[in-house]
């Protein structure tokens, strides 16, 4: 959820909300009520679940063979090359700092120490320093284990440390799969298909020695867990009491600063039962990766970075972004001539601290509903939105011009060519002596843009790659009136507001239509010919989705 | 935001001095040692910035003839880049041997730095959204599109891989940006788009 009004997310068709399951499975499953098509059901923007689904345009990418939207959890990521380090640094504010030298100066003992230079501490504070500055990691590693086995003959019947219980669990579970586990896998091989079959043919032929087919024979174990220290289970008991009541004296006399959070706990195994902040052991950053996406549905690469990696720039060679493919909405309140700045480019301190008015309840009001076309082809655009918007609030929503075209984007030269004839028309005016010479000659005066009133059926402005259109809407209010009759307990819970519910969020079905000449339909000539083909060589083509405009929030004052 | 007045043509002097490379520095920005500072064209200094170009490297070398090997660059700033109200750019010193020396700052392109923010840094690469009133200590490298929240204060020597967010005090990597980070802003009439082409933003401010 954007912080900043207005903003638009757009709806991925992966769950649920946005596209019923397909009928074969729905028929399958008895607790499915078959919902019917995305145009009959409703979108809520202020269900839990919404959430999930809607994304802002930058996290969206395009899916050119299913032609549909693909947001974060439809492309599998795929990690193809090898992780990049951070370059220099190993870990985010620490750093290998220092040489100290013997004050004689005939010996150069040079020891690295760890240093953070945010808070000031230093591996001295656990006693640890480095004979060199590369190799941290196993340095660290190795003073550890030296650590950790010189505290535990000291106190005697000390448990294992994580790593021998890790190591002594994962053989142990390994075990339990290997006798437990498939037949499958050593018939796969034989032209025997089933173990029954082999067994038979074994058996007239007089077959393996004993052990063999007694082990065959035996039922398989079920898998069972591990049962003691040695098979790698790690119990914790309550008779070390010395060790605990000191740490909760510890606990007592440090403060809240000083112990652990389960972050840093879970950062390393080697951490994971430190309470108090001073035992904690440094750990080197996770080295990063550069991820791939795919299609889940269709094998496509959507995003593929370039393996090369110290190129400066992230360069991609596939980037199949939504918003090159999808019309764009955005919105914004007619009373204001211009848009609003973005609170992002704050240039000045004083703007940081103005709050977005809140929208009165029951005041009608109008906003630009601007959709631009990214394709090279003119799009047929059907709005759709419920007359109330759903959820605890209810405003009422109008779109005065439901359906209209929008133009195509052109290449880029068009684009610059045109940008200074259409940026004429956005000025406004009055800015120098020429501009307002023009418009007297041209006969449009300033007055005459503001009284301009939106009228139902019209398209508000149209420039070359963009459509506006007004969208008329009545804020509900947050509390209902007081009725005469008291409200029971009941109704009352009902009534309280959680949070997000006093945001105005309207929900809108898009449809696009365009159609493509048969020579540039290379979706469909992959797809392998099943589309339909018009007199005059066109393709018709149709994308939809649902997508949610926030426009503010609703203040008090019904 | 208030409409701007009508300007005639013999008003007062303008805010912002426009160079012939079409960068925009305003008048009201506070400028050491402009000779050191290079800034690639279409940038905007915008009232109350600090730059401090007269921190710089002292050549070592002070008797070489006509060999003086140029300007030294302090700090330099790439295209589209935008610095907003109150700032400090600072290249960052180091004191080594009894001395302190200072090293050059690298700005790329299409950087925004909010309002208020001390940068210090080695270097900041291109497509970096930094947020208001952030601190950006000595040294710390930030790498191409990324995102700094505003409030952020990111410790020294701290390396930003590229493309993630980070907040908080100190910095930590909260996420990364989104696929289409920088793409699709700055067209006519539309909104500009963090990361992406800020010489609309730079054209607009007057």
């Amino acid at each position: 959820m954007a912080a900043t009004f207005p903003y638009t997310h757009y709806a991925c068709p992966c769950s649920n909300l946005t596209t019923p399951a397909p009928t074969s499975i729905s028929a399958k499953r008895a607790s499915l009520i078959p919902v019917d098509a995305p145009e009959d059901s409703t979108f809520n923007p202020h269900d839990p679940r919404a959430n999930y689904s809607l994304s802002p345009l930058d996290r969206l990418l395009f899916c050119d063979e299913c032609e549909e939207i693909r947001c974060q959890r439809c492309y599998g990521e795929e990690i193809i090359h090898c992780p990049t380090c951070l370059f220099e640094v190993p870990s985010s504010g620490v750093r290998s700092d220092g040489n100290r030298r013997s004050s004689s100066g005939e010996e150069v003992e040079e020891t690295y120490i760890l240093q953070c230079h945010y808070c000031d501490w230093s591996s001295l504070d656990i006693g640890v320093h480095f004979s060199k500055p590369t190799k941290i990691t196993e340095q660290l590693a190795k003073q550890r284990k030296s650590r950790v086995s010189s505290r535990s003959p000291a106190a005697g019947a000390q448990p294992l440390s994580h790593d021998e219980t890790f190591a002594n669990l994962a053989t142990f579970y390994k075990e339990q799969l290997s006798e437990s586990g498939d037949p499958q896998n050593p018939y796969s091989n034989s032209p025997y298909s089933s173990p029954n079959n082999l067994a038979r043919i074994m058996s007239l032929y007089g077959g393996l020695s004993v052990n063999a087919l007694k082990k065959t024979r035996e039922k398989p174990q079920p898998m069972r867990e591990a049962r003691g220290a040695k098979e790698g289970m790690l119990m914790c008991s309550f008779e070390d009491k010395a060790a605990n009541d000191a740490l909760l004296q510890s606990m007592q006399t440090l403060d809240w600063a000083n112990t652990t959070t389960t972050g840093q706990r879970l950062s390393a195994p080697a951490n994971n039962d430190a309470r108090l902040v001073d035992a904690l052991w440094p750990v080197a950053t996770r080295l990063r990766t550069r991820k791939c996406r795919r299609c889940r549905f269709c094998p496509q690469y959507l995003s593929y970075p370039d393996p090369k990696l110290k190129v400066g720039n992230l360069r991609y060679k596939i980037r199949v972004l939504a918003l090159n493919h999808i019309p764009r909405l955005s919105i914004r309140s007619l009373q204001t001539s211009c848009p609003l700045p973005n609170p992002a480019f704050c240039l000045h301190a004083a703007d940081l601290q103005q709050r977005q008015p809140d929208i009165q309840p029951h005041i009608t009001r109008q906003y630009i509903l601007t959709i631009r076309n990214p394709i090279l082809e003119p799009i047929r655009i059907t709005l759709a939105t419920p007359t109330t918007t759903p959820g605890r609030v209810a405003s009422r929503v109008t779109i005065l011009c439901p359906s209209f075209t929008v133009g195509p984007a052109g290449d880029v030269w068009d684009e610059a060519l045109s940008s200074s004839t259409t940026s004429m028309a956005t000025i406004a005016p009055g800015n120098g002596g020429r501009q307002a010479a023009m418009e007297s000659l041209t006969g449009r005066g300033a007055d005459e843009s503001l009284d301009r009133q939106p009228e139902a059926g019209k398209v508000w402005e149209r420039t070359k790659n963009s459509t506006s259109v007004v969208l008329e809407i009545v804020p509900g209010a947050l509390k209902s009136l007081p009725g005469i009759v008291p409200k029971s307990e009941t109704e009352l819970e009902e009534e309280e507001l959680e949070e997000g519910d006093d945001v105005l969020e309207v929900p809108i079905y898009v449809r696009a239509e365009w159609e493509v000449s048969e020579e540039h339909d290379d979706a469909g000539d992959r797809k392998g010919g099943k589309r339909i083909v018009e007199a005059d060589g066109n393709v018709k083509k149709e994308l939809a989705f649902w997508c949610v405009l926030g426009v503010g929030r609703i203040g008090e004052g019904g | 935001m208030s409409r701007p007045q009508a300007v005639t043509r013999r008003s007062a002097k303008s805010e912002y001095i426009e160079t012939d490379t079409g960068n925009k520095i305003s008048r009201r920005a506070r400028i050491e040692g402009k000779q050191n500072i290079m800034l690639a064209g279409k940038s905007v200094v915008m009232a109350g910035a600090i730059l401090r170009g007269d921190l710089h490297r002292k050549s070592d070398r002070p008797a070489e003839g006509g060999e003086k090997g140029g300007p030294i660059t302090a700090i330099n700033i790439g295209r589209a880049s935008v610095i907003s109200t109150d700032c400090t750019i600072r290249p960052p010193m180091r004191m080594s041997r009894g001395q302190m020396t200072f090293y050059p700052m690298r700005i790329g392109d299409n950087v925004f730095i909010g309002t208020g923010t001390h940068v210090s840094a080695l270097s900041i690469s291109s497509h970096v959204h930094v947020g208001a009133n952030c601190v950006l200590s000595p040294f710390c490298v930030v790498k191409e599109s990324c995102k700094i929240l505003p409030d952020t204060v990111v410790p020294p020597h701290m390396v930003i891989p590229p493309g993630s967010v980070v907040a908080g005090r100190p910095a930590r990597v909260i996420g990364e940006v989104g696929e289409g980070w920088g793409q699709g802003g700055g067209g006519e009439g539309e909104e500009y788009v963090e990361g992406g082409d800020l010489r609309a933003l730079v054209r607009s401010i007057k």
